[in-house]
């Protein structure tokens, strides 16, 4: 998939994977690959900035702790980011259901 | 181990961040990519490194998204470290006014037109200060921030940090010309002063230059001239200033008008000489406060980048 169809929707999908369990970033793009069946194949950095943007805008917060016996940075989805989640759900829905009439697309 | 090690030596000076966050960036990049390499496990560990970067991204790419992040925090947290600078300097101001010596000391016409720039160069700061700060609290919350609320926080920081430089140095030469003339009493609390306000314009003004000169030609310098009204949405609560702001762009007559009486009363208030005297200095102050308000305005959003979406012509 175009990185750049993708680069629009990847904050709401990193909130998404926050969603089920508070991770770190290595395994959320694990989540993001396995979730999508391998189609979203982006470049595994472009992770961090995207976690970076929503721990400043308070949708995430983040702090050091140990997973699998070694320390890592771990990413929890704050009341906001479960908001704005709960949002981006609804506005996607409504998105991509007018953009599959238009394309007749059945099922959308 | 070497790839992982090599990428990150790649990637770490081509990071335009702060110390901290730089650590923090490097310390996140080598634990993911360490884990990546092992969870590949290929017997040959170097082809193992090697594909873990290479899923990794071209380190530029990665560097402009953490460095446009820390660009925007940076800028963002900017006008509240001003406000801090503005503080200072009037608690400098303060400790300089309490050492007054009680004498009837009148101080020579250059003494008062320093101290009077310096009050007007103040308020240019305090006005440009008090953009960038409501513009930033409009902002909480929000993950993406659109380019010309930037523009406007970037221009205001700029104009309050030279207004408060400039007014730091004029505060500074009338508290020296007061104290020669021996209108304040104690040297050592002069001094104090001195320092608080050097100190509090000093560090905020040289770390804007700082990040002045580190963002300098980054591409989310591209500041439209126009903005759409309501685009500052932000979180309630956090948007009176910007109401107001809209308030002033719509009604920009009474906004100035409103202002100018107010410095001109202002002016007369803080006259010791009575009223006729101080007449010349809220006239001045009125005409500063109107010149400024059309040339400052624009660029602190506060006149006439509010415009009206055009009708498509008909056919």
């Amino acid at each position: 998939m175009q990185s750049e169809m993708l680069k629009g929707h990847l904050d709401g999908m990193v909130l998404a994977v926050l969603d089920a369990a508070p991770t770190y970033g290595y395994a959320i793009v694990e989540a993001l690959r396995e979730r999508s069946d391998g189609v979203f194949d982006v470049p595994e950095g472009s992770i961090y900035p995207a976690l970076h943007r929503l721990e400043r805008a308070g949708a995430v917060s983040s702090k050091r702790d140990r997973v699998n016996g070694r320390e890592r940075r771990v990413y929890e989805l704050s009341p906001q980011g479960r908001a704005s989640l709960r949002s981006r759900r609804t506005e996607w829905a409504a998105f991509a259901t007018a953009v599959g009439s238009v394309l007749g697309v059945s099922g959308a | 181990v070497n790839e992982i090690e090599r990428y990150v030596a790649e990637l770490e000076p081509l990071l335009r961040v702060g110390a901290r966050y730089r650590k923090r960036i490097l310390a996140e990049v080598r634990d993911h990519l360490v884990e990546a390499a092992e969870v590949a496990g290929r017997p040959d560990g170097a082809a193992s490194g090697r594909d873990a970067v290479q899923a990794f991204g071209v380190p530029a790419v990665l560097a402009d998204g953490f460095n446009a992040e820390a660009a925007l925090r940076s800028w963002l947290r900017m006008p509240l470290v001003m406000a801090g600078g503005c503080a200072a300097v009037a608690a400098g101001m303060v400790i300089a006014g309490s050492t007054g010596s009680g004498r009837t000391v009148s101080a020579p016409l250059s003494a008062q037109i320093v101290f009077f720039a310096a009050l007007l160069l103040s308020q240019v700061a305090v006005v440009g200060v008090g953009r960038g700060v409501s513009l930033t609290l409009a902002q909480r919350g929000r993950v993406s921030v659109a380019g010309h609320d930037m523009a406007i926080v970037r221009r205001s920081v700029r104009v309050s940090a030279a207004a408060l430089m400039l007014a730091t140095v004029l505060w500074v030469t009338s508290v020296l010309l007061a104290n020669q003339r021996g209108a304040l009493s104690s040297a050592a609390m002069v001094v104090v002063a001195i320092g608080v306000m050097s100190a509090g314009a000093g560090a905020p003004v040289a770390w804007v230059l700082r990040w002045s000169m580190l963002w300098s030609g980054s591409p989310d310098d591209a500041e439209p001239a126009t903005s759409s009204a309501g685009s500052s949405v932000g979180v309630a609560g956090w948007q009176v200033g910007e109401r107001l702001v809209g308030i002033a762009s719509r009604h920009p007559v009474m906004a100035c008008a409103l202002a100018a009486l107010g410095g001109a009363v202002f002016a007369a208030l803080r006259s010791e000489t009575g009223l006729p005297p101080s007449l010349p200095w809220a006239g001045i102050e009125a005409v500063v406060v109107v010149a400024a308000f059309f040339w400052v305005g624009p660029m602190l959003g506060l006149r006439g980048i509010h415009t009206r979406p055009q009708r498509p012509a008909l056919p």
